[in-house]
């Protein structure tokens, strides 16, 4: 009997799942299995939960294990990790799922260079890269859009994207934070040389999500870095933040435009007992796609 | 027309943007993990051809077009106009030549088209792909100018149009043409 070639990706698939879990468990990572199904969604402008109904209870399938793992460090089990299935609505495209694995893990009292280390070697189960380079999400509009993305004002962007050739509808209610994003997608990513792997930091603090923030410059920025290589975002990391208030006012401000919302207080509560922690949160998919050099998302899942 | 979210928009959909009909080439998801996802839509009007990309924040609203298709018999062509009828409801249809356009040198009584409307006036009259046609006017071939007999000579079909055919063909002979391409296909089967 002939055999399906995707067999030989599951196969592959079943060597990935592995090799990763080992490279935690020989530095003494601990995997967590937290639930999937929760009673609180996730709280951001631009991620959705999908609903769920058991015995007729609104709950959230999770988005990622980032708020059940602190809530888990928060008791004392420090240096962790998840991998596993993660769900988010109306993502669907070439390299998107609603389903989809992720890598997710924190370490306590670590520098940001040993974080960085340790998240190449990861990336590197997967994938070979000729070059790493480190830029902030300031130089990269600079050297490729040659403008400043912490000082422009909304009308400039116009002359921006119609250079780009970018016809944007309804302009007048896209945020600049959003038009940036449209921008980073559009432009950035494609321009970025092949074959190296970026490091993205410092991104502006509007886009801090769960990270701190810290003064540079006089600019507030966000303690935030993501893994670009060949047009696909692979990781998304953070200097996790450990203030209740702020994380507060965070959500809040979100619950102002999604009115449906509910915020997790325990969630909340566990960030005080942080401490110094770096988290970071890998798409397998995308990086197993890149391994076996496939372009859609859904030549590489069990479909 | 009824709305459609950016999410829903398929390939093949016939939506109305400023006013003009275009239909729906790609629709391309994009979005940064925590970021704003947009659609990155590439539409083709349905009367130019011409194709633009637009861009929407996904889960915006779009209009689809008020755009039908109907199978329909040519059953006369008069002075400025065609008349086409629908072999289902019997409905007539006076189509002026003015938006019948390119596809006049392929219109022959009794042959079916697919007629495109927009907002209930046609804008594109779609010819069959194959259609096999009489030759009325080309100059006699010469036997034996070529043994492949790829050489080829200029004729006028019973529609109008002007094609290429083989030396070989003669004045009065039917053939199956390509209506895409105005090309040779072979002379007619039926």
């Amino acid at each position: 009997m002939s055999q399906d070639p995707k067999v030989k990706i599951f196969t592959d698939r079943s060597y990935q799942l592995k090799k990763v879990r080992d490279f935690f468990y020989k530095k003494n990572i601990l995997e967590v299995d937290t639930q999937a199904l929760l009673k609180y969604p996730t709280i951001d402008f631009y991620i959705d939960s999908i609903k769920a109904y058991p015995s007729n209870k609104l709950h959230y399938l999770h988005t990622s294990p980032e708020y059940e793992m602190k809530k888990i460090i928060s008791k004392g089990m420090r240096d962790i990790y998840y991998l596993g299935h993660v769900f988010r609505d109306k993502e669907k495209s070439k390299k998107h799922h609603f389903e989809f694995t992720m890598i997710e893990w924190y370490k306590s009292d670590i520098t940001f260079e040993e974080f960085i280390k340790d998240n190449l070697k990861i990336i590197k189960l997967f994938i070979r890269f000729k070059k790493f380079e480190k830029v902030s999400y300031q130089t990269l509009f600079k050297s490729y859009l040659n403008f400043d993305c912490f000082d422009i004002r909304k009308e400039e962007f116009k002359k921006i994207l119609k250079n780009e050739n970018i016809s944007l509808e309804n302009f007048d209610f896209c945020s600049n934070e959003e038009i940036l994003n449209l921008l980073f997608d559009y432009v950035i990513e494609k321009k970025c040389s092949k074959n190296v792997l970026y490091l993205v930091y410092d991104f502006p603090s509007n886009q801090a999500a769960l990270a701190k923030t810290y003064i540079k410059n006089n600019i507030e920025v966000a303690f935030r870095f993501e893994f670009f290589f060949n047009g696909l975002e692979l990781g998304n990391g953070f200097f996790e933040l450990d203030d209740e208030k702020i994380q507060k006012e965070r959500f809040l401000k979100i619950l102002k435009v999604k009115k449906d919302l509910e915020i997790d207080s325990d969630f909340l509560n566990s960030l005080k007992n942080l401490g110094n922690l770096f988290g970071i949160a890998f798409g397998f998919d995308r990086l197993f796609m890149l391994k076996h050099n496939k372009k859609n998302i859904e030549d590489i899942l069990f479909l | 027309m009824s709305d459609i979210s950016t999410n829903d928009i398929k390939q093949g959909m016939k939506l109305e943007i400023e006013n003009q009909p275009y239909l729906v080439i790609s629709n391309e998801f994009v979005k940064p993990g925590k970021g704003q996802a947009f659609n990155r839509i590439r539409v083709k009007h349905l009367q130019s051809g011409r194709s633009i990309e637009k861009t929407y924040k996904s889960g915006e609203k779009l209009s689809l077009a008020d755009v039908q298709e109907m199978r329909m018999r040519l059953l006369y062509l008069d002075q400025n106009e065609a008349v086409f009828m629908s072999d289902e409801t019997f409905e007539q249809m006076h189509i002026p030549f003015t938006a019948i356009k390119e596809t006049k040198k392929w219109l022959k009584d009794d042959i079916i088209y697919d007629i495109i409307f927009y907002k209930g006036e046609a804008i594109e009259i779609l010819p069959p792909t194959f259609m096999d046609l009489k030759i009325v006017e080309t100059n006699p071939g010469v036997r034996g100018d070529t043994a492949s007999g790829r050489v080829l000579k200029p004729a006028i079909l019973e529609t109008g149009a002007n094609i290429s055919i083989p030396i070989f063909i003669e004045q009065g002979e039917i053939i199956k043409v390509d209506t895409r391409t105005a090309e040779y296909v072979s002379r007619s089967q039926s």
